[in-house]
């Protein structure tokens, strides 16, 4: 009986650092998986282009609208409509002043789709700085050469 | 004794067996999600309300502007620099016909995913050549002396109903020209004109 448990103590002891990484392997994909998704909405396709220059991260955490092409804003992963914007970005706004930021600190991102209006895209950005935000950025996806 | 022994040495590796299999299946399928994200770039653009004005006297260089109109569906009609047109009807017409096929891939819906791809693929190599046949005019009216586009501002002035990746090609021509793997920068100070009254 002894001698049993020793044996099933052994074939553990081979085995707990690989399941050990593994698993490690397996959290960290996950959750740069969920990272990604958020910020990289499948409805929206982005034109394409060859020279846009690399994202970069800001300390302050960039506002990012993404415009679908019927016209509707995903903010916080809800599509609102475009007229509504102005509301959200109101409280965007409150939030910023709250920690006393100004929002011009912020940038505001903008991933339209490829299909969609130019009026529209202009639209958010006409919403953005009636609320004081000036710092824009048009996302496309890079395809180089 | 030796009967017991190699029953259990049996045993537990067909235990681990299946849970590694899982596992490592797990392990495969977000390995290979995380590849198909996309690399994203970003175009910056500075648009304080109503600065327009005071920026235009502090620069000598007159702002380049840009005219793109769109008939009804969104389509690209013409390009204009300067009064004068730029783009070819041959290719208007080829841009048109590629948002027409994207469009048909799109109503057809994810099922067709190889046409959806052509689709995209066509559009895509359209978008670089109206890229490249604007890049073309925006470099010569600069002529020699390219250290002059930091200094220019382009203004953009597009019919709302264009569609935007149109946009994104002339801000691409307009941004940068690329020479092997590097990026010579071109205008820097991009801008859209306020936006007209819609019909």
């Amino acid at each position: 009986m002894s001698r049993k448990r020793k044996n099933i103590g052994g074939v553990d002891i081979d085995m707990t650092p690989m399941i050990d990484v593994t698993f490690q392997l397996i959290t960290f994909f996950m959750f740069t998986l969920n990272f990604t998704e958020a910020e990289q909405d499948q409805r929206i396709q982005l034109p394409t282009s060859q020279v846009a220059k690399p994202v970069e991260n800001s300390d302050i955490e960039p506002l990012t609208l993404q415009l679908m092409d019927d016209g509707r804003v995903i903010y916080n992963g809800e599509p609102v409509a475009l007229a509504a914007l102005g509301d959200y970005l109101e409280n965007e706004k409150a939030v910023m002043l709250a920690a006393s930021k100004e929002p011009s600190a912020a940038t505001v991102v903008v991933r339209a789709d490829g299909r969609s209006r130019t009026g529209d895209v202009q639209q958010i950005i006409r919403s953005c700085q009636e609320k004081g935000f000036d710092k824009f950025t048009l996302r496309a996806e890079y395809k180089g050469p | 004794m030796a009967k017991r022994e190699s029953k259990l040495a049996g045993k537990i590796p067909i235990d681990m067996t299946a849970m590694i299999d899982v596992v490592f299946q797990l392990l495969t399928f977000f390995m290979l999600t995380l590849k198909s994200v996309v690399v994203e770039g970003d175009f910056n653009i500075r648009m304080p309300l109503g600065a327009s004005a005071g920026a235009a006297e502090e620069n000598p260089i007159p702002p380049l502007i840009l005219k793109m109109s769109a008939d009804a569906s969104g389509r690209l009609t013409g390009v204009q620099m300067g009064g004068k047109s730029i783009v070819g009807q041959d290719l208007l017409g080829e841009l048109g016909s590629a948002d027409a096929l994207l469009d048909q891939a799109m109503a057809a819906g994810a099922g067709n995913q190889a046409a959806m791809k052509q689709a995209r693929r066509a559009k895509e190599l359209t978008a670089q050549k109206l890229t490249a046949a604007l890049q073309a005019q925006i470099v010569d009216t600069f002529g020699n002396d390219l250290s002059r586009a930091e200094l220019t501002e382009l203004e953009l002035d597009c019919d709302p109903g264009l569609k935007y990746d149109h946009v994104v090609s002339a801000i691409t021509a307009a941004s940068g020209i690329l020479k092997g793997d590097e990026v010579v920068p071109l205008i820097q100070k991009i801008k859209f004109a306020p936006p007209k009254k819609q019909k």
